[in-house]
C-alpha cells in the first residue's frame, strides 16, 4: 500500500516534469516473470503518469512490433528474462526494422539474463555485450564515468554484478555510462579459483554499462547492463532521452531567399542570399516545440561537389551571404550532428547562373569608360579627316616612285612640299579640331 | 636619343605633304594612346573591355598608318614594286574600317 502510494506520488512528480512528444507515446514493455529485479508494474505506472500509453507483455505472449510493415509502438522496452531467444516476433531483425522505421528501443540484459537476441542486436549496432555470467566489479569505490553531458551528466552508484559491453568503432555509438578506472569485469562463477588478466572481459572505462545510439533516421537506442540504471534520476534521464523527450530537435523548414525576398528563383553569381533554418526543440516541461537555442552552432555548407562556403548560422537561425563567383548547381547543405541530439539534415539544390550578356552595365553608363569611348571616337574621326585631307593633298609623285635615282626623288619631294604647303597647314590644324 | 629625334624631325621636314600628314596623324594618335594608358594606370582599368578597345584602336590605327607610310614612301619604292600608292591607301582604308568596326563592338 505504501509502495503504491509512493509510486503514485512519484508519478505525479514525473508528470509535472516531463511530457512526451505526440509522436512518441506508444510504449511496449516486454518482460519475463523470472525477471524479478525490477517492478514492472511501477515502471509502467510511472510511464503512464508521464503521458505514455503503455502496453505490458510477456515474451511468451509474442507481442508484434510490426504490423503489415508498420510500426505498432514508438518505444519498446525489453527487460530480458530467462529466455535465450525472444521468439519469432521479436527477432533481432524485427528490432532493427522497428528502429529503421523510427522506433526507439531500450534493452536491458544482465549477466544472469543474457539472451542471444540482445547480443545479436548489439553486434548489428557495433558493440559487444559480455557473455553470460560476466560481471562488472569495482572493489574500490562506487564511481562511474558519465560521458554524455547532454544526456546523463553525472552518475555514481554500486553496479557490481551488472553486465557490461565493449564498444566497437561505430561512430554513432555513445558511451553513456562506463566503469571507473579501477573496475574490471570477468566471469565470477567460472574463474573463481585462478583468475588471470587474460580472463578479464574489459578493464576500466572499457566496461560500458549503458550504451546509447542514435540512428541516422533519428530513432534512439540504449542498452543497459543493470536494472538499477532504470531507477531514480539516471533511469528518468535515460528513458526520457530514448523516448525522445530530451534533446529532440526538428527542422521545421529551411528557406533561402534572394535580395528581393524571392525564393524558387535562379540565383546569379555574387548575388546576396539569406538562408534560414527554423529548428525547434521539444520542451518536455511545457509540452511544446520551442525555437532551439543552440548549444552548438548549426553549420551550413554551400557546395557544388566541394563546399564553397562553410558558415555558422546566427542565433536567429539565419545567415546572409553572397553567392560565390561561380555558376552551376549548388546545394544548401545542412547536416547537424551533435552527439545526443536529433540529427538534422536538409539539402536544397539551386541553380546559380552567370550574369546574362545584357545584365552588365553598358559602357556609356560607366563614367570611366568615357575616356576610352573618346579614344575610339577620336581615332575614327581622325581617320575620316585624314582620308579627306590625304585625298586633297598632292600625291607623292609617280616620278619619285618610278625613279631609282635618290637625287631626283629628293628634288621631286621638295617640289611637292612647296606645292602642298596649303594642304600641310590644313593638316596642322586638324588635331586641334579633334581635341575640341 | 636626341639624335634620333633630330633625324626624325629632319626627315619629317623633308617629306612630301602626304607623308607629313601621316606623321601628324601618328603624333596625334600617340598622344591619344598615352593619355588613355595614363588614365588607365591612374584611375583603374575597370571597364577593361573599353580600355582595350580604346587603346587598341589607337595603337592599331597607328600601325596601319606606319604601314601606309612605308608603302608610299618613295625611298622604299624598291621594296614595294607591286604595290602602288593607290593600292596601299585603299588597303589602309579597308583595314581601318575593319578596325573601327571591331573597336566599336568591343568598346560596348
Amino acid at each position: 500500500m505504501v509502495s503504491r502510494l509512493l509510486t503514485i506520488l512519484l508519478a505525479l512528480c514525473a508528470s509535472v516534469l516531463a511530457i512526451p512528444p505526440p509522436e512518441s507515446q506508444r510504449v511496449l514493455i516486454v518482460h519475463d516473470e523470472a525477471n524479478s529485479d525490477l517492478d514492472v508494474q511501477s515502471l509502467g505506472a510511472d510511464l503512464v503518469s508521464r503521458g505514455y500509453n503503455v502496453d505490458v507483455a510477456q515474451f511468451t505472449q509474442h507481442p508484434q512490433l510490426l504490423h503489415f510493415g508498420e510500426r505498432v509502438y514508438d518505444n519498446v522496452l525489453i527487460l530480458s528474462g530467462k529466455l535465450k531467444a525472444f521468439g519469432k516476433t521479436l527477432r533481432a531483425a524485427d528490432f532493427l526494422q522497428h528502429m529503421k522505421l523510427g522506433g526507439n528501443l531500450l534493452m536491458l540484459s544482465t549477466p544472469k539474463h543474457n539472451p542471444s537476441t540482445v547480443r545479436e542486436v548489439a553486434d548489428q549496432l557495433g558493440f559487444t555485450v559480455a557473455p553470460k555470467g560476466v560481471e562488472y566489479a569495482n572493489d574500490f569505490n562506487n564511481d562511474l564515468v558519465a560521458h554524455q553531458a547532454y544526456i546523463i551528466p553525472e552518475a555514481s552508484g554500486d553496479l557490481n554484478g551488472a553486465s557490461v559491453a565493449k564498444l566497437g568503432d561505430n561512430e554513432l555509438l555513445l558511451p553513456l555510462i562506463s566503469g571507473a578506472p579501477t573496475s574490471y569485469s570477468f566471469n565470477r562463477m567460472k574463474q573463481a579459483a585462478n583468475t588471470t588478466v587474460s580472463d578479464v572481459f574489459a578493464l576500466g572505462e572499457d566496461n560500458t554499462l549503458a550504451v546509447g545510439l542514435q540512428t541516422l533516421s533519428n530513432s534512439r537506442f540504449a542498452w543497459i547492463g543493470s536494472p538499477e540504471l532504470l531507477k531514480g534520476e539516471i533511469g528518468n534521464k535515460l528513458t526520457s532521452w530514448v523516448f525522445k523527450e530530451m534533446n529532440n530537435l526538428r527542422l521545421v523548414k529551411a528557406t533561402h531567399v534572394n535580395e528581393l525576398g524571392e525564393s524558387d528563383v535562379f540565383y546569379q553569381v555574387n548575388e546576396p542570399v539569406v538562408y534560414c533554418a527554423q529548428v525547434e526543440e521539444w520542451d518536455p516541461k511545457d509540452g511544446k516545440w520551442y525555437a532551439y537555442l543552440y548549444r552548438d552552432e548549426i553549420q551550413l555548407e554551400l557546395r557544388m561537389l566541394d563546399p564553397y562556403y562553410r558558415l555558422n548560422l546566427k542565433r536567429t537561425g539565419c545567415i546572409a551571404f553572397n553567392m560565390p563567383d561561380q555558376y552551376g548547381m549548388f546545394t544548401f547543405h545542412l547536416d547537424y550532428k551533435t552527439p545526443g541530439f536529433s540529427f538534422l539534415k536538409d539539402d536544397q539544390i539551386v541553380t546559380v547562373l552567370q550574369r546574362s550578356n545584357d545584365a552588365w552595365d553598358r559602357s556609356w553608363t560607366i563614367t570611366n569608360s568615357w575616356v576610352y569611348l573618346g579614344g575610339v571616337t577620336t581615332s575614327v574621326m581622325g581617320f575620316m579627316a585624314f582620308v579627306v585631307l590625304y585625298l586633297a593633298a598632292p600625291s607623292v609623285g609617280t616620278d619619285g616612285t618610278e625613279s631609282t635615282d635618290g637625287k631626283v626623288e629628293k628634288a621631286s619631294s621638295q617640289t611637292k612640299k612647296a606645292e602642298s604647303s596649303s594642304a600641310s597647314t590644313g593638316t596642322k590644324s586638324e588635331p586641334k579640331k579633334k581635341k575640341s | 636619343m636626341i639624335n634620333i629625334l633630330q633625324i626624325v624631325c629632319k626627315d619629317h621636314q623633308n617629306a612630301p605633304a602626304r607623308i607629313k600628314l601621316i606623321d601628324q596623324f601618328m603624333v596625334y594618335l600617340l598622344i591619344c594612346g598615352i593619355a588613355q594608358f595614363a588614365f588607365c594606370i591612374v584611375v583603374g582599368n575597370y571597364p577593361f573591355n573599353a580600355f582595350l578597345a580604346g587603346f587598341g584602336t589607337v595603337v592599331a590605327q597607328f600601325v596601319l598608318l606606319a604601314n601606309l607610310r612605308q608603302q608610299i614612301n618613295p625611298a622604299n619604292a624598291k621594296e614595294f614594286k607591286q604595290i602602288s600608292p593607290t593600292r596601299a591607301f585603299s588597303d589602309f582604308v579597308f583595314g581601318s574600317l575593319v578596325l573601327h568596326f571591331l573597336g566599336y563592338h568591343f568598346v560596348n
